[in-house]
Order: C-alpha cells, then structure tokens, then sequence
C-alpha cells in the first residue's frame, strides 16, 4: 500500500520467480527508486540474499558479477553485456519510466502469478496473530497476578501484554543462547511450561482476578457523563485507527525494514538468535526484545499480514490504560484523564510510532511505566509495586541499548531521593533484583560477545572519550540539540514526526502550576519532576555524545531526537496532569472546609 | 471570599479542560489532513 502498486508488482515478481535460497546481485544507484541497497532489500527479498554492487569497476563486483548462480537484477544500463551470456532472461512486463527490466539467473521457478489473499485468509491469518496477542497476554497477566493478589482491570490490561512479550523473548533469548533451537515445538513448549507453573504458583493461595474497578472516585463523579463516553469513543477510534494503519502500511522505513523487522525473520528462519547476525544492520548490538517478538510471528505464519505489526499499537494502547490508571490513582477525575490521554495518543509523532515499528515507543512504554510503578510503590511502601518497576525497567534495558543507562541513573535518583526526603519506603533488592536479572544476560552476552565492539555506540563513546581526554570539547553539537528541539517542539509544522502542539500546552500547564512542585508542597510531584528532568538531560547527553562522531549529526538529530523525547514528553504530561488533580483536591478540601465554616 | 475562590478554582479547571480540547482538537484535524495523506494512501506514491 505505502510503497506504491509498481514497486509491489516487481517485488512479487522477483520473490516468485527466484529461489528461497539464491543471491540477488542490485544495480548499483542510479534513477530514483533503483533497489540498491542491500540492507533495506534484505526485508523484500527474504529470506533470499540481495548484495551490492557498489560499482561495475569495483573487483567484488565483477566477481559477483560473474558468478553463475547469481541471480541479477536488470535496468537498461545493468549488468554489462559481457556478463549476460549464458544466462536465462526472464523479462518483467516493461512499464514506462520504471528501471525495472527483468531478471538475470541460473534458473527460474515457475510463476504463480501474484495473487492477492483472500478475505478468509486475511481473517485467518488475523485469528491466529489475534491468537499469539493473547497467549501473551495470559502469560503477563499470570505474571502479575503471583505478584499481587487484587488488580483493577486497566492497570492489569496495562501490563499484561508488554510484561508478558518482554519475559517470554528473554527466555527464548535464554534458550537460545545455550544453543536450543528455536522452531514452533521449542517455542510451544516453553509457553506450555510457563504457564503450568505459573498456574501452579496463583492455585494454592487462592489468588483470582478480581475484575471490579476500584477507581478512587471523585464525590460528584457517579457515573461516566456523555462527554467522557465522546472522549472514550475518540479514542477507540483512534486506537482502531493505529491498528488498522500499522498492519496495512507493513514495514516501509529504515529502521523497521532494516532492523526490527527482519532480524526477527533472520531468527526464525535459522532457528537461533544468532540469525540476527546476518540480517541488517548493527549485527547483535541491539537488544532482542522486538526482533524476537516479531520472529514468534513469523514462526506461526510467516508473518503474512504482517501479525507483528500488532505489537506496536498494543504498546500504544498499553501506555494510553498506563497513563489513564496512574492519573486516576491520582484522584483526578474520568474526563481530564481521558483528555490527557487522547492529548498523547493524537500526538502526531506518538500515533506514527504506533504504526511504524520503531522500538521507541515499546521502549518509552517499558521506561515510563517502570518509573511511574517504582514511584508508586516508594510512596506506598509496596514491595511488590517496587519489584514491578524494576521488571519493567529492566524490559526497557532488554528493548534498546541505550535502555540500561537510563534504568541505573532512575534507580540512583529514587535511592538518594528516597534518603533525603524520607518519604515511603525504598527496598533496595525489589528494586535492583529483576532489572539486574533482565540488564545483566544481555549485557554479559553483547558487550562479552564481543557484538557491542564496533557499534555505533561503542564508536560514539570511543570518539568522545578520546576527543575529551585529549581535551577537545566541542559544544556546537548541544546548540544544534537545542535549535533541533525548538524546532520540532514549537516551529515546525504539523507533519508525522512532530509534536503536533503537545509541548506548548504541556509546557503552560506546568509552568502555570510549578509553584505546586515545590518539595515542601508536593514532595511526590518534586521527586517525579526531577526523574523526568534526569531522564531528559540524559537523552541530550547521549546525543551530545554522538555529536563526536557522527558525519551528518544534523540530519541525524533531526530524525532521532524528537523520538527519543518520548519518554520525557509522557512523563510531562502525567506531570502537568498529576498536578491538575492535587489542585483539584485542594479545591474540594477548601469546599469542605468552607462547609464546615458555614454550619 | 472564599465562593470566589472557589470559582475561580472551578472554572480553572474549565480553562484546563478547555485547552486540553483545543489541543487535541487541533491535531486530531492536522492527523486525518496531513498525517493520514502523508502515508501513502494514494498508491502510485513512494517507491513506485
């Protein structure tokens, strides 16, 4: 749908016709459009392998080029003719102004003809993903519920599908790891494990799911008005919206393609988390969460709709009921939740990474909850709350690389907050325990690996260590971070990476109400304004790190920074929120009192 | 004194709510005219 009807007809033709096992030469660049880049046609092509030819002139080329069972892919300029003889032609239907002419190779298969599925199969393919969802949801429900005996409904529905995919891909990173091969029998049997212990654990003590919502409620608040049922029903349909565009528009851009996407399929297909190695781009260097929720996908179905497009809507949905419970926990009421809600969720940023299938917005799931559960848990003196913050953090570790950093620098903050201000209650090993647990395998196995050596990371920090021992400091890469931030927050037009008008009103509900983030006012407001704040500086500093670098750190901030924000912009928002609600208790405690002075 | 209080606290609220809506109506417009477009609906865009 999004590449367009010609570049689906040649995609097709080429995947029909060439065998699962050959290698695809690319033209080198030329007219726009051109396939030529091999870690974006990896996704296309799969499981076929596409390589470059950079040039004609090069040596790797002409031995490509060469190579009889190379499969070639044919424009008017591309492959020289001294290296068609001998080679079968099988021609593509010639359309104007299109550089596609056919296909040089050994031998072809014999055309299907490319047929598009049919309703009953899209609805079957759609049953079985729907399927996977749930078995997922199950598992992180059972989870949740060894840890707490009640739930309210939301926060259950919240977590259950996030916990549940980030705990069932560690496994299976686990399994993996020690050389277990990964297929639907392996896969089937660890769920089929999981859960009978699971069962076995909640059975004894009685532990049920409690489905009564016990929203603290608001003394003029009964029951939901029209205008909360208006917002909801926005809100559904923009929840329907992202599901239907996530899975309609596929995979389509860079990261996606070239990362999330088909390393997963690179996992299923070899049966190992070292499949990922050899499918684009950045080798193991990135965290496995996503690549492995997409590979139990492709493990059931191939992939056909493609089901893990499903992912990152839920993450979306799983943030707006996360965002949504906290608020209401809070005390504010039903409307101004829902309208912060549906103020994140027609973000047009937030909305394009619910459809994208970028692992930002899994990761700011997995980082905001964690920090707003912790912060919970400090306040209540809950164990249990504390130790599912952790876990959530430590999935945020187990989703982006850059995910470890940010957990360690929340824990430190919550630690030394927790000893100034005296408030709740801290316990250190519920705290440190399950993030260590998630954090500690991953980092053992990539920095040990040594699949960390040479990554973009490892090279941003490199750089800047050297460039700072030597005594370089370059800040001109902080004032393109601050002109960028500007830019996108207040200047830019509505476009799908922007922030819509999100900061402006977010920024004026705070400011107006700072006066209320006082320690000695709202000490629990303060100790989150400063975790939000950590988390931001955080976030410039590893991009200020990067400015080292990074050769085109323009255009790259230009497209990296306004998504990594996410996590700071959501927690802003339950902030601005947060701080509606105290004032509103303020207001019906004056109510109050006024009554009283009246009687 | 306080009555007045009150109502100004009341209709703060008011005013929050009000820009919250503003807000979320501005982008809900700006999702469905430029973002959703922007996909590539129209088939013949993007690669092919």
């Amino acid at each position: 749908m999004s590449l367009g009807a010609q570049a689906r007809r040649t995609i097709s033709l080429i995947v029909d016709v060439v065998p699962d096992d050959a290698t695809i030469l690319l033209p080198p660049i030329g007219e726009p459009r051109r396939y030529s880049l091999t870690r974006s046609m990896q996704y296309f092509f799969f499981p076929r392998a596409p390589i470059q030819c950079t040039s004609i002139e090069t040596d790797t080329c002409q031995q490509d080029l060469g190579d009889s069972e190379m499969y070639i892919l044919a424009t008017e300029d591309f492959p020289p003719a001294e290296f068609i003889a001998g080679r079968e032609f099988f021609e593509s239907p010639q359309i104007e102004g299109w550089w596609f002419k056919g296909i040089y190779g050994p031998e072809f298969e014999v055309p299907s003809g490319y047929q598009t599925m049919t309703i009953t199969s899209y609805i079957l393919f759609f049953l079985q993903d729907a399927a996977i969802v749930l078995a997922l949801c199950i598992l992180g429900a059972s989870v949740l519920l060894t840890f707490r005996t009640r739930w309210h409904l939301l926060e259950l529905l919240s977590l259950a599908f996030p916990i549940g995919a980030g705990l069932f891909t560690f496994l299976l990173f686990l399994l993996s790891w020690m050389n277990i091969q990964l297929n639907p029998t392996s896969v089937g049997f660890l769920y089929t494990a999981l859960i009978v212990i699971l069962f076995l654990i909640i059975r004894p003590s009685g532990k049920k799911l409690n489905r009564k919502i016990e929203w603290p409620k608001l003394s003029a608040e009964t029951r939901p008005s029209v205008f909360s049922w208006t917002l909801l029903i926005a809100l559904l349909c923009v929840c329907g919206l992202s599901v239907a565009f996530s899975v309609g528009l596929s995979y389509r851009l860079t990261d996606p393609v070239q990362i999330w996407s088909v390393k997963g399929y690179g996992i299923s297909h070899v049966g190992s988390i070292f499949g990922a190695k050899s499918w684009r781009v950045h080798d193991l260097a990135y965290p496995l969460n996503i690549p492995l929720q997409v590979s139990i996908f492709h493990l059931a179905d191939g992939d056909a709709l493609p089901g893990s497009k499903l992912i990152y809507p839920l993450y979306a949905v799983s943030l707006c009921l996360g965002i949504y419970s906290f608020l209401r926990r809070q005390r504010l009421d039903q409307e101004s939740a829902l309208l912060a809600v549906l103020l994140v969720a027609t973000v047009p940023i937030f909305f394009f990474h619910s459809v994208s299938g970028f692992a930002n917005l899994p990761y700011s799931f997995y980082l905001v909850s964690g920090v707003l559960w912790i912060h919970g848990g400090i306040r209540t003196a809950s164990k249990s709350d504390q130790f599912i913050g952790s876990l959530l953090l430590g999935m945020a570790a187990w989703t982006r690389p850059e995910g470890i950093g940010f957990c360690v620098i929340v824990l430190i903050i919550y630690i030394h907050l927790e000893r100034i201000t005296r408030r709740g209650r801290l316990y250190p090993s519920a705290l440190i325990l399950p993030l260590a647990i998630f954090a500690l395998p991953w980092f053992v196995f990539s920095v040990g690996g040594p699949y960390m050596q040479g990554s973009n990371l490892d090279q941003a920090v490199s750089v800047y260590s050297s460039e700072v021992i030597q005594g370089n400091f370059d800040f001109s890469g902080l004032w393109m971070l601050f002109s960028v931030f500007i830019k996108a927050m207040f200047l830019s037009s509505i476009t799908d990476y922007s922030w819509g008008v999100f900061f402006p009103v977010v920024l004026i509900i705070l400011l107006v109400n700072a006066r209320a983030l006082r320690p000695h006012v709202n000490m629990e407001g303060f100790v989150l304004s400063v975790q939000t704040a950590a988390i931001a500086l955080t976030t410039i500093g590893i991009f200020y790190v990067r400015s080292y670098s990074k050769s085109g750190y323009a255009s790259f901030i230009d497209r990296s920074f306004p998504r990594a924000f996410l996590p700071t912009a959501i927690l802003m928002v339950y902030l601005g929120l947060s701080i509606l609600a105290k004032r509103g208790d303020e207001g019906s405690e004056d109510e109050v009192s006024l009554q009283k002075s009246g009687e | 004194m306080h009555k007045i209080i009150l109502f100004i606290r009341e209709n703060a609220r008011v005013f929050w709510l009000a820009i919250l809506g503003f807000a979320i109506a501005v982008q809900l417009i700006f999702l469905f005219d430029k973002f959703l477009s922007s996909l590539g609906l129209a088939c013949e865009t993007g690669l092919g």
